[in-house]
Parts: C-alpha cells; sequence; structure tokens
C-alpha cells in the first residue's frame, strides 16, 4: 500500500522509514495489552491438586459488621464479616484462591458464554470472591430497592465507579490479571473481590477451606493460596504423570 | 472506512510525517533550553507536592488537604470520559489550565503551553495503567435545555431518586448520612461538595462542567458516574435543581 502511494522515490523512502516508526511506535506503545503469556495445548498424564486451606491457631471471634443506614432494605441487625470465614470443626478458610502461577502451557479454556454474577442482595454483595480469567464479562446487578454505587479498585482494569438502581444491570470486561476490590461507598460494610487470572489453574476454596485443580500437566510449580486478609501462602509442589497430589496449607493472622 | 483510500492513505502518511517531525522539533529544543524538557519542568514546579516518582508523596505534600494526586494509579478525578475511562490528554491540559479550586492545585499558566504539553507525557509515564488501556472517547455533551422553574423541581425529583442525598444531603450542604464516611481510593477522608457553598467546583462552573461530573464520575473518588441512569434530559435537569441549591450572588460571581 506504501508503495502506491507516491510516485517520486525520495519521499517513498521518506514515507517507508516514517511507517516503520510509527509502527515500532504503535507496537511498544501497547504492548502490554497485546502480552499473551499462556498457551493452550492438549494435556496428557495431567495429574490433580487437591488439599485444604486451614487456620493454624484459635478461631478468632467473628467480626460482626454493624448496619449504620437503610434498614428497611439492608436489615438491621449487624451481620457476620465475610472477610473471614473459618469452618467451626475443621478450621477450613472459605474464598481462598489456590491456582498455579508460573503454569504458561496447559488445558484449554473458554469462558467467552460465561457470564459470572456478582448480584447485590439486602446490601450484601454475593459472592464475596470471584475468579475469572483474563477476557471475562461481569454481570453485576442491584436486587435492592435502592441505589447502591458500584466501585473497582484497580489500575490495569478499568476503575469504574457507578450508581446504580433496583435491577439494574452493569456488565463490566475484565481484560488483565488483577486483584480488583469492589466496594459500595453508601454502605461502607460491603465489599467484594473480582480476582482475575491469566490460566484457567485456579480454584476457589469451599466453606470446609476445600480445593481441587484438575488436568495440570506434569511439572514443578509455584502454588499459592491468596485470601484477602491473611495475605498470600506459596509452596513449591513437583507433580508426576496422572498423580493425585494432596497439598495443604495453614495459614494464620500475620 | 473512508479514510483508508488512496488519498487518505497520502494524508495518513502526512499526518505521521507532521507528528515524527514536530516531535523531533520539540526534542531538538528541549535539548537546547531545559525549560520545555518535561522531566524538568515537572521536577520544579510538580514535584515539590506530586513527588518525584509521582506518587503524591512530595515534600510538600504531607501539610495539604486534599493531598496531592498520586499519578501511579491513572485514576483523574476531572475527564471528559466515561467512568473507569483514563482522561484525555485534553483532559488533562485543561487541568493543568485551570487548576483544581479549592485545593491547592493552582493554575499552572504561569507555565508556557509547550511546557504543559511536555508535562503530559511525564504524568501519563507514571502509571502502567496508560501502557494496558486507551482513554475512551469523551461522552457526548446533548442538548441544552434552559432552566426553568418546571425543569429546576424536576431535577430536584432526580436528585431524590437517585439518592445524590445520600452524601451531599438533603438540602445539598454535603452532610448526607454517608457524608462523614467517605474516604477516597488512597484511604483519606474526602466530603461530598456543599453546593450552598457556592461555586468552586473542582472540575470547572459552568453548567457543561457539572453535567460531565456527574455523567463521568470523580475517578479515585466515591461520587459515582450517573451515566446509565439518566437521559441527556434528566442530567440537564439536574445540572438546574443543584445550580439553583448554590447561592445566586455566588453563581453569578462564579459564573464563566
Ligand atoms: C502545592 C501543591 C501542588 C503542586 C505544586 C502541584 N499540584 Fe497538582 N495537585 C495538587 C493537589 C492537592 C491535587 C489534588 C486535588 C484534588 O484531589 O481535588 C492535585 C491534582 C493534580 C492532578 C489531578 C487532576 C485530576 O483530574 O484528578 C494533576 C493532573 C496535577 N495535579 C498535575 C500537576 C502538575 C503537572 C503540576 C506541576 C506543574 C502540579 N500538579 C503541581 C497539588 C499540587
Ligand atoms: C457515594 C457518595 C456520593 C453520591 C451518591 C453522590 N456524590 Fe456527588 N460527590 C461526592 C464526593 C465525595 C464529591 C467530592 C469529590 C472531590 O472533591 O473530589 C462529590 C462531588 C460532586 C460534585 C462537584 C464536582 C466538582 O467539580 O467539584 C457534583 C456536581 C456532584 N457531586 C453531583 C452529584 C449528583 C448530581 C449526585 C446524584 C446524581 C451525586 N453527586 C451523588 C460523593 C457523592
Amino acid at each position: 500500500m506504501i508503495f502506491n502511494v507516491n510516485k517520486n522515490k525520495i519521499s517513498n523512502k521518506a514515507t517507508l522509514l516514517i511507517s516503520i516508526l510509527s509502527l515500532t511506535f504503535t507496537l511498544t506503545a501497547y504492548s502490554k495489552a497485546d502480552e499473551k503469556r499462556y498457551k493452550e495445548i492438549i494435556v496428557a498424564n495431567g495429574g490433580c491438586i487437591t488439599g485444604t486451606v486451614s487456620f493454624d491457631g484459635d478461631i478468632p471471634p467473628t467480626k460482626l459488621l454493624p448496619i449504620n443506614k437503610d434498614h428497611e432494605f439492608c436489615g438491621k441487625e449487624p451481620r457476620p464479616s465475610p472477610v473471614l470465614e473459618i469452618h467451626q470443626v475443621n478450621k477450613g478458610i472459605k474464598n481462598v484462591i489456590v491456582s498455579i502461577e508460573d503454569i504458561f502451557e496447559g488445558k484449554h479454556f473458554d469462558m467467552s458464554g460465561i457470564r459470572p454474577l456478582l448480584d447485590q442482595q439486602r446490601c450484601t454483595f454475593i459472592p464475596h470472591v470471584l475468579v475469572i480469567t483474563a477476557g471475562t464479562t461481569v454481570d453485576i446487578l442491584n436486587g435492592d430497592n435502592l441505589m447502591h454505587n458500584v466501585h473497582s479498585h484497580c489500575t490495569k482494569n478499568s476503575p469504574f465507579n457507578e450508581g446504580t438502581t433496583y435491577k439494574q444491570r452493569l456488565s463490566k470486561r475484565f481484560d488483565f490479571e488483577e486483584t480488583v476490590k469492589i466496594s459500595c461507598d453508601v454502605h461502607k460494610w460491603m465489599s467484594a473481590w473480582i480476582v482475575v487470572k491469566e490460566n484457567p489453574y485456579f480454584a476457589l476454596t469451599d466453606e470446609k477451606g476445600r480445593f481441587t485443580i484438575e488436568d495440570v500437566p506434569p511439572g514443578t510449580y509455584k502454588l499459592q493460596a491468596w485470601h484477602e486478609s491473611l495475605g498470600i501462602n506459596t509452596k513449591e509442589i513437583n507433580l508426576g504423570p496422572n498423580e493425585e497430589l494432596k497439598v495443604n496449607f495453614s495459614c494464620n493472622q500475620k | 472506512m473512508k479514510y483508508f483510500n488512496k488519498k487518505g492513505c497520502i494524508g495518513a502518511v502526512a499526518v505521521a510525517f507532521t507528528v515524527a517531525f514536530s516531535l523531533a522539533i520539540t526534542r531538538a529544543y528541549a535539548t537546547e533550553g531545559a525549560a520545555t524538557d518535561g522531566k524538568e519542568v515537572y521536577k520544579e514546579y510538580c514535584a515539590p507536592c506530586h513527588g518525584e516518582e509521582g506518587k503524591g508523596d512530595g515534600p510538600v505534600a504531607q501539610s495539604i488537604f486534599p493531598k496531592p494526586r498520586d499519578f501511579t494509579t491513572g485514576a483523574y478525578k476531572i475527564r471528559s470520559t466515561p467512568s473507569g475511562s483514563l482522561p484525555t490528554d485534553e483532559d488533562i491540559l485543561r487541568t493543568l489550565y485551570y487548576g483544581i479550586p479549592g485545593t491547592s492545585m493552582i493554575p499552572w499558566d504561569v507555565l508556557t503551553q509547550e511546557q504543559r504539553e511536555a508535562l503530559v507525557p511525564v504524568l501519563k509515564g507514571f502509571s502502567e495503567a496508560f501502557q494496558y488501556r486507551k482513554p475512551e472517547p469523551p461522552v457526548e455533551i446533548g442538548l441544552e435545555i434552559r432552566a426553568t422553574a418546571e425543569t429546576i423541581a424536576l431535577g430536584k425529583k432526580i436528585y431524590e431518586e437517585k439518592e445524590c442525598w445520600k452524601c451531599h444531603g438533603e438540602e445539598g450542604k454535603g452532610d448526607g448520612p454517608s457524608a462523614s464516611e467517605l474516604e477516597d481510593d488512597w484511604g483519606n477522608p474526602i466530603l461530598p461538595f456543599d453546593f450552598t457553598k457556592g461555586t468552586n467546583l473542582r472540575g470547572g462552573n459552568s453548567d457543561r462542567d457539572v453535567y460531565l461530573r456527574f455523567t463521568t464520575g470523580m475517578t479515585g473518588t466515591p461520587m459515582p458516574s450517573f451515566a446509565a441512569e439518566l437521559s441527556n434530559e434528566q442530567r440537564w435537569y439536574l445540572v438546574h435543581y443543584v445550580r439553583s441549591l448554590m447561592k445566586p450572588a455566588l453563581v453569578a460571581k462564579g459564573a464563566e
């Protein structure tokens, strides 16, 4: 295309040079956005990592969140904080994200058809923690008959803050790996997390702290357990072909 | 696309050429006189508040409220772009020219236009956000509606329904039930605007400015965007109502 433009040879050279210059410029300018580190392959002899994340020490008393406004829609009673939920019997910790951080090849995943929901019900975000892969769109709903504002705290993804009425739906796409906190400025006690991952090797612990990560190619990896208030714990693991590897994490308040 | 026919191609190349050329000129100029090197200007005029690395932690920052902006997160309050978007270069230049009334961020009209333009890439360079995202196109400001007693009354209704009062108070005094608990994204306390105090609006005093603030939201603060909630007409009604809360004398004085 470039060569058709000018009959004059000198300016031809000049335009070529400039095009190359501007091309390199555009490439470097948005290289971060285009960076894709994960490659999908067919996983043969994949293994599985399973285990429990549990609390080390005496279970601290559950924090209660005071509900200081909008009682007719939000309720009156102080409610248990969703930040740290520990199972009374096995001390398993809920809402921990266990993930393989340094894996660049592995199972196929396609979340394009899946639209996870983040709902607001009686002035609480449901679920409290949502894990998605980069490129996923989340539908954020307001199930309460009052205004909420949905405020995201992030840098790579878009830091939005939008007022929403009853039954309003916000569709937000998260393109980059990042841990995004969500809050509502009107109702201080409300909080949630949308954690965006680059690869599909993650699991969210259930109320007993249990997790399972499947179809992992054999290899040596860094396994990470993230919790919003307990922070990050990592373990090096070695997974053999078709192995079911048990890994337990035990975390405490630092 | 129209622009990419053959003629358009020449045009595009010409544009690229002009850009490259003017860049070359600025470079040459910058090396001669340090005054238009954005980094130098930043160090001299901005770093005392915003910090050498743009973290909002310059030596003067401690004694200032509201705090100088931390540029590393890419959160800009005063934008023409939708909630979640980065600002355009024009948005940043606008803030540099007019400053942010009611704060220690003065209008930087003492600098030359070239100097302000040279600062823009420096500010953007502090945040990785600009490497991941591009600013979205500015929001549209629809046909303006003239203020009447009726539009003000309609605006009042919207103010109640959309619960602006939760933060700004029933009479617009900035004393709503949530007002005392608000924090900005950096954990500093922040107050909702008190409309009765007049027209020291951070993002400018014109009707269009007010329209933009609640349409785009003020990123980094609790002030949300209501773009998805309001039609163009409703936005103007709300502008009229919010204006009616400001004392007439002050409005007249602050009007552009
Ligand atoms: C005396 C301290 C001070 C100096 C010097 C200063 N600023 Fe600021 N600046 C502030 C404060 C305070 C804010 C935050 C105001 C607010 O959040 O309402 C701010 C905010 C900003 C913003 C954010 C605008 C937005 O939309 O959120 C930009 C951009 C900015 N300053 C650029 C500059 C540049 C460029 C210079 C140097 C020419 C400079 N500032 C010098 C105090 C200062
Ligand atoms: C969750 C609390 C909250 C709600 C709800 C809210 N605001 Fe605000 N608003 C704020 C805060 C905080 C500021 C001050 C931001 C700053 O100083 O940077 C503000 C500032 C403003 C400003 C001043 C902008 C400027 O340039 O200084 C206007 C205008 C405004 N809000 C209009 C509205 C309208 C209209 C609504 C309802 C549709 C609304 N706000 C709802 C918290 C809120």
